[in-house]
């Protein structure tokens, strides 16, 4: 029986990397947000450090909806469709797949969001084979840059080598490489501790 | 694949056996049909060579099998996906059914798993404590 729970001004569905970031300025600015996940909540013990349980057989990333959600792949046009190449590291969770992604937030540059413009002015429209796929993006650099900026100082991006710091993340946690200063989780606003 | 020798116990010994019938019999994990399928081709490989079914083999033809098993004889990428299992069942985590005792750990002398290593644990020369949770109850 459908349970009708009390409006709110945005519901979010999906608490990845772009509904769960998304749930932060919202709040912020006053808004009654609810958040919608498919999946659980991560736990310190969903983290064990265990090759058959993590890499062997994808318990912790390679839930059977994330298997069915992502992109299936072929060799080529005639070969069978598979549904995945090899264990999958997509999670459903609060947070979804940026849970134990590497800490790395590399900044595209103008050039990536005008990938086939580019090539084919400097290396000729021939260079991409016909068929291709590959386009620019809808958006450039310009028009992003200043939320990329906002992100890079909310994810404590440095261009250098940093120290390493363990970000307690929603009662996980999560290597990062951070600059100094006081971090904090972007999701859970949990403090960023030093081992 | 892992007999016992004078460097310490095999993989029977360490338990793989246990982890591999109990990986091949969780249908989560799969690749029971290829297992059965490979071992099917084998026993046609012993009857061929030999004249009897595997099982009834002595040791040294039973290498003799597992030597042309490893050279490719029988189901294709079987001996791969055996070596693979063994290993798994040699050095997992105890709560999977292998590595019965740490015995696999202790052969290649590894501690365990461990989040962050004490300086007393860096030293050259000095033997690391072992840090075994009991199976599959991990705590940081």
């Amino acid at each position: 029986m459908a349970i009708k729970l009390k409006p709110v001004d945005v519901a979010v569905v999906g608490l990845g990397a772009a509904g769960g970031v998304a749930v932060s300025p919202l709040t912020r600015a006053g808004l009654k947000v609810a958040g919608i996940e498919a999946g659980t909540w991560m736990d310190p013990h969903s983290f064990r450090p265990d090759e058959i349980h993590n890499n062997v057989r994808g318990l912790l990333t390679s839930v059977p909806k994330a298997n069915r959600e992502i992109p299936t792949f072929r060799d080529s046009p005639s070969s069978p469709t598979r549904p995945r190449i090899s264990v999958h590291p997509m999670m459903n969770a609060v947070g979804g797949t940026s849970i134990h992604y590497w800490g790395q937030s590399w900044r595209l540059k103008a050039w990536d969001f005008r990938t086939r413009s580019e090539v084919e002015k400097r290396y000729g429209v021939s260079a991409i084979p016909a068929g291709s796929t590959l386009e620019d993006w809808p958006v450039s650099y310009d028009e992003l840059s200043l939320i990329t900026i906002l992100w890079s100082m909310r994810l404590g991006c440095r261009a250098r080598r940093g120290i390493f710091r363990v970000l307690r993340m929603h009662g996980g946690m999560c290597l990062n490489r951070l600059g100094s200063g006081s971090i904090r989780c972007l999701l859970c606003g949990g403090r960023a501790i030093t081992i | 694949m892992v007999p016992h020798d004078e460097n310490g116990p095999g993989a029977v010994e360490c338990g793989a056996v246990e982890y591999i019938e109990r990986s091949l019999g969780d249908p989560q994990v799969g690749g029971k049909e290829a297992v059965v399928a490979g071992l099917e081709a084998v026993d046609a490989l012993a009857r061929q060579a030999y004249g009897a079914a595997l099982a009834e083999l002595g040791a040294d033809k039973l290498d003799g099998v597992v030597s042309a098993v490893e050279c490719g004889g029988g189901a294709a990428g079987f001996f791969a996906m055996m070596r693979r299992l063994v290993l798994e069942g040699m050095f997992c985590d105890p709560s999977w059914g292998g590595n019965r005792g740490y015995a696999g750990w202790d052969l290649i002398r590894y501690p365990g798993p461990r989040l962050a290593v004490a300086p007393e644990d860096q030293q050259v020369g000095v033997a690391v404590k072992p840090f075994r949770p009991s199976g599959g109850s991990h705590g940081h």
